[in-house]
């Protein structure tokens, strides 16, 4: 197949991805139930009165009795009323524990030097499988797969591997590059990146999820050039090996919806990039 | 739509648009060898052509073995077609050379224009290219000619423009040619035999904050300069940019000392790097309408300006940066065959310069730190350095010097930080010596720019950095004495025609030789024997062939022509075999006002009557280059102070051009 229309159906394929997930997506203010607003006015049309409020439903037990000096406690059908019970947010893209069987997640990381969105799904309780997309500011273009496999898991802490691949479209071929997307990130044209993530969750619902990654990425550059004057012709493939290692957190600001931030740093194994980049981003975790 | 949805769209759009348009074409091979170098397709064959000895060299590099092959009269370039046929292009007899694979004789002789040179072959070698510096009837343009390598035929020919020397055949079915003296490219269709444009605008854009468009900017150098020698062209595999090693020569004022740095061309170079010749590299991307990448050498762009940005080589290869030898007198260049590293020999300054052929900056190279895009320099030791090719591995190098007759070879060894560049031992005698060793030494000192005696370490200028091949560049250089044009001296007899110089200050040529050595090039001398070689060397320097010489010798063009040349009282000056009676004289060109008038010497007596001999291929004309044609310099010949023109019919004056141009 050639390169162009491999490179259009990777690109409808991503975007398809994406955008399905996307598209059933719902408002953030819709988990806290429909409050629809009163219809609006027409200029000129006259409302009619509104309807007369419900009666007060009956008391299922008798008003409580003030005494001087004792503790106040609300009822309960009140608080069952005011407020659900807190679910615990456990929809992690980044950090160790899995989705769960039949549920999906999405984020997206602004950051330097990647852009990155990922789409998982979890194919049983301790396996995700999806699809990501990196840019190093649409120079570099990396659709990716992804694959995570809880390993250990804890009451509040999570032990995982998590497999990436991807193949990445260059704006500039290597040998005209300089210090751009390749010395930044590392990257060359295919990428495979194992790693393991460790992450530490709080006990309660609204706990932060910390956590930790070492990375390897191999990177496989198939458009090698001759770094210095005559030494030769490189082969066709010439792989590299690189290592982050990220930290950052999960921050719930729902059940299903997180604020995302990490910080690291990779190091590069090849002589013509950066001996160490700092990376670090900031983004969105959702199961919308 | 909210905004969870609207980015992830916002990223699928951005991704299909990146997927479907950032992958950049592929490089493939370029172009191996160049000049009067070639390995055959297997690199198991070198073959040299040797310019003295009108041989082609077939060389086996593992057993130093040489077969050498007649071809015609002084060959300068071959190319071996993908099927292993060798051309040759004979300059001294206007023909091309085919040798077939596994042949060791000539198979076959085509016969071109006068003096070819450069060749390039069409993609599906079905095509050779041929340009000659001069067409059969008429010395002012060259041609390009292509021949069906299948039988031997001419297809087509057409005329390029004035002493064109190489070519080389780019995107899009076209090819362009190379002008050697005036520095500029000829764009070619292919497909109709034509040309399609006559000029890159090289000069426009390296003059660009003088000359160029828009209004000049304020904090600019003084300097223009003006690209000449443009004599190879090396095109990437895909055809889509090519380089051209030129030389820049500076167009304003010269100062009026000599220099504490070695003679007063030592200073003037672009952005004061090197001197007022200074080597460079023109690159040009062609893959719609060319266009010159090159540098504003009239605002100084070294230090910190954008390197990054500019995915070219620098345009001067002389550097700024200490410990870096400096570079005169480019010749050929190749690229390696990942097309990331392009070689520029340089026979003056007789070195080989690496340097990346599509950006400035990398590993071991900044050039905001160093003013140099030159990676790294490999001297050699041969003089006449005109030939290079890199193997297909990409990890060997032959350059071949047609004044010493051998091959060096270079290696490359490891990797990264480890790599180096070894040498290997020489393959020598290549060819027999055929001169005698006066002139050996002699022309070998003419073509030196590092050779102290002749120029300074600051300087490093030789005396074919302006007299190209012994001949001229058609450059006017504005001198402490005015405006004089370069001197063609090839044919011209030096040792005939004292006194020297446009001014004939000179009685002698030891008193030449004095002041434009030590005072001008900032050498330490040379002693009467070794002055006397270089001069002898200059003096028999054949004339550059001149197709209407012997088409009009003794016919009717000639005897009308020389008849009004007689009338005109051109002959009273111009008199003698040598066409000059060795004497000043004031035919009205003096400029005695202006930026740079004439001083000195000419201001009482004129100017030295030089030699017409060859004026058919030494335009412009006049000491000051002031008039760009013959004709112009016969019509326009203002209260007959110049030749007593006015006496001569129309017809009579085009009798005129026509004989001049046969001289």
């Amino acid at each position: 197949m050639p390169m162009r229309k491999r490179q259009i159906i990777g690109g409808l394929v991503a975007g398809a991805l994406l955008f399905s997930g996307a598209a059933r997506a719902q408002s953030p203010e819709d988990e806290w139930g429909g409050i629809s607003p009163p219809p609006a006015a027409v200029p000129g049309e006259i409302l009619p009165p509104p309807p007369p409020p419900p009666p007060p439903p009956p008391m299922s037990e008798p008003a409580p009795v003030y005494v001087p000096g004792a503790t106040l406690l609300p009822r309960a059908d009140v608080m069952a009323r005011a407020r659900p019970p807190e679910e615990r947010n456990q929809v992690s893209m980044i950090a160790a524990p899995s989705l769960g069987a039949g549920k999906r997640g999405q984020m997206v990381l602004l950051g330097f030097p990647l852009i990155s969105l990922r789409v998982l799904f979890g194919v049983s309780d301790r396996f995700d499988l999806g699809v990501g997309f990196d840019t190093y500011y649409f120079l570099m273009n990396e659709p990716r797969v992804v694959a995570r496999m809880s390993l250990a898991k804890g009451e509040n802490w999570s032990l995982a591997a998590n497999l990436e691949g991807g193949y990445a479209f260059f704006t500039q071929r290597a040998s005209r590059e300089s210090r751009s997307a390749r010395w930044l990130t590392g990257h060359r044209n295919i990428n495979i990146s194992p790693a393991l993530a460790v992450s530490y969750q709080g006990s309660k619902p609204r706990d932060g999820r910390i956590f930790f990654e070492l990375r390897y990425l191999l990177a496989l550059d198939t458009e090698p050039y001759a770094t210095d004057p005559l030494v030769g012709v490189p082969p066709a493939i010439v792989p590299g090996h690189n290592v982050s290692l990220k930290g950052g957190a999960e921050l719930p600001l729902s059940s299903k919806t997180s604020f995302v931030f990490t910080f690291g740093f990779d190091i590069h194994g090849r002589a013509e990039d950066s001996v160490v980049m700092p990376a670090a981003a900031l983004g969105l975790v959702t199961s919308l | 739509m909210n905004w969870f949805k609207r980015s992830m769209l916002l990223g699928a759009i951005a991704a299909s648009i990146s997927f479907t348009g950032c992958t950049p074409p592929n490089s493939g091979a370029s172009a191996r060898a160049s000049g009067s170098l070639a390995l055959s397709n297997d690199d198991s064959t070198v073959f040299a052509v040797d310019t003295d000895n009108g041989i082609l060299a077939v060389i086996n590099p593992s057993t130093k073995t040489v077969l050498p092959i007649a071809v015609g009269k002084s060959p300068v370039r071959v190319l071996v077609a993908p099927d292993d046929t060798v051309f040759v292009t004979n300059r001294g007899d206007r023909s091309v050379s085919v040798i077939r694979k596994g042949d060791t004789a000539e198979s076959a002789r085509i016969a071109v224009n006068v003096e070819p040179s450069g060749m390039a072959l069409t993609s599906d070698g079905k095509t050779l290219l041929v340009v000659s510096a001069t067409a059969l009837d008429r010395t002012d343009q060259g041609t390009l000619t292509a021949i069906d390598t299948g039988t031997l035929e001419k297809k087509w020919e057409v005329l390029v423009g004035e002493e064109p020397r190489a070519v080389a055949i780019i995107a899009g079915n076209r090819a362009m040619v190379s002008l050697f003296k005036s520095g500029e490219l000829v764009e070619v269709d292919l497909n109709k035999g034509s040309v399609v444009a006559s000029q890159t605008g090289i000069y426009q854009a390296v003059n660009a904050s003088r000359v160029g468009a828009g209004s000049p900017k304020t904090s600019v150098a003084s300097s223009t300069f003006r690209p000449h020698a443009m004599g190879d062209l090396i095109v990437t595999a895909q055809g889509d940019r090519l380089f051209a090693p030129v030389i820049w020569a500076r167009e304003d004022a010269i100062g009026k000392r000599p220099t504490s740095a070695g003679g007063y061309y030592a200073a003037g170079g672009p952005c004061n790097i090197g001197s007022v010749a200074t080597a460079g590299i023109v690159t040009v991307d062609t893959a719609n309408t060319p266009q010159p990448q090159v540098d504003d050498l009239t605002s100084c762009f070294t230090g910190g300006t954008n390197s990054k940005e500019k995915n070219f080589p620098a345009s001067t290869l002389a550097s700024a940066a200490s410990g870096v030898p400096t570079i005169q007198g480019p010749t050929v260049g190749v690229l390696d065959p990942t097309g990331t590293w392009l070689m520029v020999l340089s026979r003056e300054s007789r070195n080989l310069s690496f340097m990346p052929a599509w950006n400035r900056t990398g590993t071991n190279l900044d050039f905001d730190k160093t003013g140099t895009s030159i990676r790294a320099i490999q001297n050699i030791q041969g003089h006449g350095a005109d030939g290079l090719a890199i193997t297909a591995d990409g990890k060997r190098v032959y350059v071949y010097s047609q004044f010493d007759h051998q091959l060096e070879i270079f290696d490359g060894q490891g990797q990264g930080a480890e790599s180096k560049i070894t040498t290997r031992p020489t393959i020598p005698n290549i060819a027999q010596e055929v001169l005698s060793p006066d002139l050996v030494e002699g022309r070998k000192l003419f073509f030196d720019a590092k050779d102290i005696r002749v120029s300074s370490a600051q300087t490093v200028v030789a005396c074919s950095t302006c007299h190209l091949e012994g001949r001229e560049d058609g450059h006017v250089w504005q001198f402490p004495d005015g405006a004089r044009q370069t001197p063609a001296l090839a044919g011209r007899k030096l040792l005939s025609t004292a006194p020297y110089h446009w001014s004939g200050e000179f009685p002698t040529l030891e008193a030449f030789n004095v002041h434009t050595i030590t005072q001008r090039m900032g050498g330490s001398g040379l002693d009467a024997t070794t002055a006397a070689r270089l001069d002898k060397f200059i003096d028999q320097l054949a004339l550059p062939e001149n197709p209407l010489r012997a088409a009009m010798s003794g016919g009717p063009a000639e005897l009308r022509g020389k008849a009004a040349f007689d009338k005109a009282a051109c002959s009273t000056c111009h008199t003698g075999a040598l066409l000059t009676n060795n004497t000043n004289q004031d035919v009205g060109t003096l400029h005695l006002t202006g930026a740079n008038p004439d001083n000195g010497t000419v201001v009482r007596g004129g100017f030295n009557v030089p030699s017409l001999l060859g004026i058919g291929r030494t335009a412009p004309y006049l000491h000051d280059g002031s008039q760009l044609t013959l004709e112009e310099r016969v019509f326009s010949n203002v209260g007959d102070k110049h030749g007593v023109t006015s006496t001569l019919s129309t017809e009579e004056r085009a009798d005129l051009v026509v004989y001049l141009k046969s001289l």
